[in-house]
């Protein structure tokens, strides 16, 4: 439970669910953080005082994510909220395999959370939640030939032969690798 | 007022339009959300996505009976393939998936395809992507006809590109299809020249090395660089530029037009003989002066003293990260110019690491004594080999300065560097300087949390590397020890044990760079808890029966049991 002096913003999923959020979780999000910026600090929820954020403050809607993943999404950022901001020269030696603990029990969902993750994470700009269901999806499709990827996802295969052909021959250069 | 409605006007416009505000706080607990559900949920019915594909090959389709699964962006296959890197194999799968994943995976599949074996097969796709100019040239020399279109422009997603190695690709390439070998090297040189060309004004080349290659193609660079033409920006998108064996220092002059935002700077043999002149460096210094965002910089100085690019280093003071001088002598001959001083080096205030490797003539009062007192606030590693002189003294000064992001202090001695200096023994001669053996003593006082470690060793410092073994938090990886005396071996054989049950469960490389009877080593084995990766132990560069027994006793306490030779052979290397 946030203390009294912490600032919250509200948040409105794509069927209008409302949820309140400490804004430091909030700010994980990095279109929200550089929104709530622009915007400024008094007019977007960010009073101690319930009732006028009831009333007077505008939630933020969120029309690309549902109630389900944006509750997924606070989730990750609750627990994750105090995490160092993550360069792209720390992350680019992260490989797929370095996953905690609880980063792999949150990613315990079936296939459509996962990808809705997926696209929550890249429309509320969330590196560190893009990259590890990212990751989870990479680790799913590691050692598996094109029919079994199509079947674990569930693709249907629109190449014609000819394409396929062409595509195989042209690209089956590191086969012998 | 009117600003207020403004920023409440730019909220409103991220609503969709059906969306009403609900006065319900929903307080739902975050944890037990039942989000998951293997039936196909509400939300996925009523969520809307737009799916940013612009690719002529359509996204994938959904089928079956199994619950629906949402396509994904193209953006979003983007994200997941970036992580297989040079994941090939992998990536190779996902171009045969369906055409969205092939549209996402090719871009990753062909940003340097070089390195591979079928490389013929690469240039096979390079000579279907020119357009009709180039093709019509390239069939004047050549008799090669192929009219499909690619699948894909590969040569749009090249990202790194060796022109040594695509020489070499060309060169067998037309080995393949040309009957006579007479007409083989030029026809190669004319092919190569093309596809260059084409690839550079068609693809954003973020890494190019102008490599050595074969039959002397580096010959062939300054000519090369002044065909294209610069009002296209041939190299607008270059980050990492790697140049080795230059012979023609106006070739500066060519890539600054257009390579000014150069990330990472690799010149490798600088130069043989003779050296360049004060107007060559003087091509390489504007070029280093022009760039906007040079964080690494690696000069290979095969000898000579590269003054000007050197001092010219503190232009970019504001992004330098990383350091890198090799084999360079920084006495030099030019005495009119004087030694290369390093006040500008002592600018850069987010240097993160120096590496220093086979520089020779260094003297303290002449040329470091700037660096010695400098503040690096970011300074992570500091890594020296072979260099002479001064360079522990400076390595001390440095740490304790610099201690604060410290994870990496190497120092490897170049071995008889002075004869009149006396570590620890008054009896025995001193392979190094005085300073070296306060490394550890250093380390230990001002930066114990650090993950590298290598320097000398003396009796005195065995207390303070016992120190930094204790230390609760101590997540060492890699120690190197070096000998300070002759007698280095005997004076600490009798702790080496001791240390060996100190040494923490976080240690994966270990080297001992100085010799000690063999059952010292079994002990140290037999004691310590870390779960050792690699071992270099001096007395066992031929490692033979006994030894061999002592090393495989331990790997199978470590259950690193892969049968005698192999698992012996992968353990007693040298890594740092």
């Amino acid at each position: 439970m946030a203390g009294a002096d912490q600032k919250m913003i509200r948040l409105t999923s794509s069927e209008g669910t409302e949820f309140l959020v400490e804004r430091a979780v909030v700010e994980k999000s990095v279109l929200l953080k550089n929104m709530l910026e622009d915007v400024g600090e008094s007019d977007l929820g960010t009073i101690a005082n319930l009732t006028l954020l009831f009333f007077f403050i505008p939630a933020i809607p969120l029309a690309n994510v549902t109630g389900p993943i944006l509750t997924k999404v606070i989730e990750y950022c609750t627990h994750h909220r105090d995490d160092p901001v993550v360069t792209q020269e720390d992350d680019g030696r992260k490989s797929s395999a370095d996953i905690d603990d609880w980063d792999k029990e949150f990613c315990k969902v079936d296939q459509g959370t996962l990808f809705e993750l997926i696209l929550a994470a890249n429309y509320l700009d969330i590196k560190p939640l893009l990259d590890l269901t990212c990751k989870t999806v990479a680790n799913m499709i590691r050692g598996k030939t094109p029919e079994e990827i199509r079947k674990t996802f569930n693709i249907e295969n629109d190449f014609t032969p000819e394409e396929e052909a062409q595509v195989k021959k042209e690209n089956e250069w590191c086969e012998e690798r | 007022m009117s600003t207020k409605k403004t920023k409440i006007s730019t909220i409103r416009r991220l609503r969709s339009s059906s969306l009403t505000i609900r006065n319900v706080l929903h307080k739902r607990s975050m944890s037990t959300s039942a989000v998951g559900s293997q039936s196909s949920p509400p939300y996925f019915r009523s969520h809307r996505i737009s799916v940013s594909d612009t690719s002529p090959l359509a996204s994938s389709a959904i089928i079956g009976n199994r619950p629906k699964t949402r396509s994904l962006p193209t953006d979003c296959l983007f994200e997941i393939f970036r992580t297989f890197q040079c994941d090939y194999p992998t990536l190779f799968n996902c171009l045969l998936v369906c055409r969205s994943w092939a549209h996402a995976a090719v871009a990753f599949y062909w940003r340097m395809p070089l390195e591979h074996l079928k490389e013929t097969l690469v240039i096979d796709n390079f000579l279907k992507c020119l357009n009709d100019e180039e093709l019509c040239r390239f069939r004047k020399d050549v008799e090669w006809v192929d009219e499909r279109q690619p699948a894909f422009k590969y040569t749009e997603h090249l990202r790194a590109l060796s022109l040594g190695e695509l020489f070499n690709a060309v060169q067998k390439w037309v080995d393949r299809i040309q009957q006579d070998p007479t007409l083989a090297q030029e026809l190669s040189l004319r092919a190569w020249r093309i596809i260059v060309s084409h690839v550079m004004l068609i693809s954003g080349i973020q890494s190019l090395s102008f490599d050595w290659g074969d039959k002397e193609i580096w010959r062939e660079y300054p000519d090369l660089l002044r065909s294209l033409p610069s009002e296209r920006s041939p190299f607008s998108s270059l980050q990492k530029l790697s140049l080795h064996y230059i012979t023609d220092f106006t070739i500066f002059a060519h890539l600054s037009q257009s390579a000014t935002n150069i990330e990472e700077l690799e010149i490798i043999d600088y130069a043989f003989s003779p050296p360049p002149n004060y107007i060559e460096e003087q091509y390489l210094s504007s070029f280093i002066k022009s760039q906007t965002n040079l964080k690494r910089f690696k000069l290979f100085g095969h000898g000579c003293t590269p003054r000007k690019a050197i001092t010219c280093l503190p232009s970019q003071y504001r992004t330098l990260t990383s350091l890198e001088l090799i084999y360079i002598d920084f006495n030099g001959s030019d005495d009119m110019l004087g030694p290369i001083r390093w006040d500008g080096i002592a600018k850069c205030v987010n240097l993160q690491q120096l590496i220093i490797r086979y520089c020779s003539s260094a003297t303290m009062d002449e040329h470091l004594y700037p660096l010695a007192h400098a503040r690096f606030p970011l300074l992570r590693k500091i890594y020296i080999e072979e260099s002479t002189y001064n360079w522990d003294e400076l390595v001390i000064s440095l740490i304790e300065t610099n201690p604060t992001n410290l994870r990496e202090v190497f120092f490897k001695p170049i071995e008889n560097s002075r004869q009149d200096g006396n570590a620890d023994n008054n009896n025995s001669s001193s392979y190094v300087d005085v300073h070296s053996t306060k490394i550890i003593e250093t380390v230990a006082r001002y930066c114990p949390d650090i993950v590298l470690l290598g320097a000398p060793i003396a009796r005195s410092q065995i207390q303070h590397l016992a120190a930094i073994f204790k230390q609760s938090t101590c997540q060492l990886r890699s120690l190197s020890l070096f000998k300070s005396t002759q007698r280095t071996g005997v004076q600490i054989k009798d702790s080496w044990p001791e240390l060996g049950f100190l040494m923490p469960s976080s240690m994966q490389h270990l080297n001992v760079c100085i010799e000690m009877p063999d059952e010292v080593m079994q002990q140290f084995l037999q004691s310590t808890r870390a779960k050792l990766e690699t071992l270099w132990f001096d007395s066992w560069i031929v490692c033979y029966g006994y030894q061999c027994l002592i090393v495989h006793d331990y790997l199978r306490q470590q259950h690193k049991d892969l049968g005698l030779k192999q698992s012996v052979r992968q353990f007693l290397r040298y890594v740092v």
